[in-house]
């Protein structure tokens, strides 16, 4: 809308025209009224006027914080409700200790523990015997290299007769190895490093001592 | 048949009563569905309804002793018909938004055949159209308290809208209706043959 506008209507006479004018009748409309009138009447003219109407003309700003209000409070009800503080407090609640007296009666425990003894016995087989035969013989060779003692194992009657033998390093390893250590041995000995003759103070001597410069001649 | 009488052989739902008081209505009542509707099929199904609404409401009348049965009807009528158009939502908020577009006074050619428009002696048809081509919140803010005397403050009330808007919304309808009424006039005197 610009500036430059000048509102020309008459309102007052476009009153006068438009309230009192009257527009065209259509006798097909009283048919047509009648079908939308008719859920009308039977919702109002039988029983809706003898039923009271309530009109509460309240605003909506109150409404619905109202509505919001109960429908908060309804939900934290009901979360209410599924939490039971009573049950709590009895799970709360240590239940003591008491100690049975009949658990502590000696002669019944020392019956106990001797029957539990006499079960565990264990029962002596022939093979168990000659197994445990094996590790009195193979202590007197704990020298002899591991292959042998399977062997042993396998026939434990023939290693009673085997007479152990001492091995020494120089029969295992070979010579050159063992001579190879000992000359390992001398080089690792420290080598002593030459001490330079330092040039000391004292000891400088001036070459230039006792010889005379030659005086330039200035002409 | 008295006002009383024919109402209360209507609340009695009695077809020749009802007859007798849609005779006595329909040519006011159409009018008025015709100016706050923007066609004529919209204006029939605001009739209508707002008819069954007066013959719902009649029951109220009783109490009444301010308003005659014509205000009374009418006050009614003219209420349902707001509340009726303002439902139909996606016409009125959206069509709201649209504006007139003014003329460009920069291109007023001198040479151009202007005609003087009287706009104080409006036909009633022009005006009707004029109207009706209004968007539904100007139309409805123009039938009410140019038309129909309603206050700011009841307008805005009946339509549940600010005075300012109501204002502002009668501000644009003025200015639409009159740029409207010019085009319409200028149309109708270029078709007279000459």
């Amino acid at each position: 809308m610009s500036s430059q506008f000048s509102y020309e209507l008459d309102e007052r006479q476009i009153r006068m025209m438009m309230q009192d004018a009257e527009g065209d009748v259509n006798e097909a409309l009283w048919e047509k009224l009648q079908e939308v009138a008719i859920p009308h009447s039977k919702s109002f003219g039988t029983i809706g006027h003898l039923i009271p109407s309530f009109n509460l003309s309240i605003s909506r700003s109150i409404i619905v914080p109202v509505l919001f209000v109960v429908l908060i409070g309804g939900l934290s009800a009901m979360l209410f409700s599924f939490i039971d503080f009573k049950k709590k407090e009895t799970i709360d609640k240590e239940i003591p200790l008491v100690a049975n007296p009949a658990n502590f009666n000696k002669e019944k425990i020392a019956k106990k523990i001797e029957k539990q003894n006499d079960k565990i016995l264990p029962v002596v087989s022939k093979d168990s015997v000659i197994k445990s035969e094996v590790p009195s013989v193979m202590s007197k060779s704990m020298a002899v290299t591991l292959p042998v003692q399977e062997v042993k194992k396998e026939e434990p009657a023939k290693i009673s007769e085997v007479k152990p033998k001492e091995v020494s390093l120089s029969e295992v390893l070979p010579k050159k190895q063992i001579i190879r250590s000992s000359e390992k041995k001398k080089k690792s000995k420290k080598v002593r490093s030459e001490v330079l003759p330092t040039i000391n103070a004292t000891t400088t001597t001036n070459l230039n001592e006792g010889v005379s410069e030659p005086e330039l001649d200035l002409k | 048949m008295s006002p009383a009488e024919l109402i209360s052989a209507c609340i009695k739902n009695d077809k020749s009563a009802k007859k007798q008081f849609f005779d006595t209505y329909i040519s006011r009542l159409s009018y008025i569905s015709l100016r706050y509707s923007k066609n004529s099929a919209q204006a029939e199904q605001v009739l209508l309804n707002g008819f069954a609404h007066v013959f719902s409401k009649l029951s109220q009348f009783k109490g009444q002793e301010t308003l005659t049965l014509d205000e009374f009807v009418k006050k009614e009528f003219i209420s349902f018909a707001a509340s009726y158009l303002k439902s139909i939502r996606n016409e009125y908020y959206v069509a709201s938004t649209v504006k007139a577009v003014e003329y460009n006074e920069s291109s007023y050619d001198l040479f151009l055949d202007s005609k003087f428009i009287d706009l104080k002696n409006i036909n009633q048809a022009v005006l009707l159209k004029s109207i009706q081509s209004l968007v539904p919140s100007q139309r409805l803010v123009f039938n009410l308290h140019v038309i129909d005397n309603y206050s700011l403050a009841q307008a805005s009330e009946l339509l549940d809208t600010s005075e300012q808007s109501i204002k502002s919304n009668l501000e644009k309808a003025r200015f639409n209706l009159q740029k409207t009424i010019e085009r319409n006039l200028k149309l109708s005197n270029d078709e007279q043959p000459v």
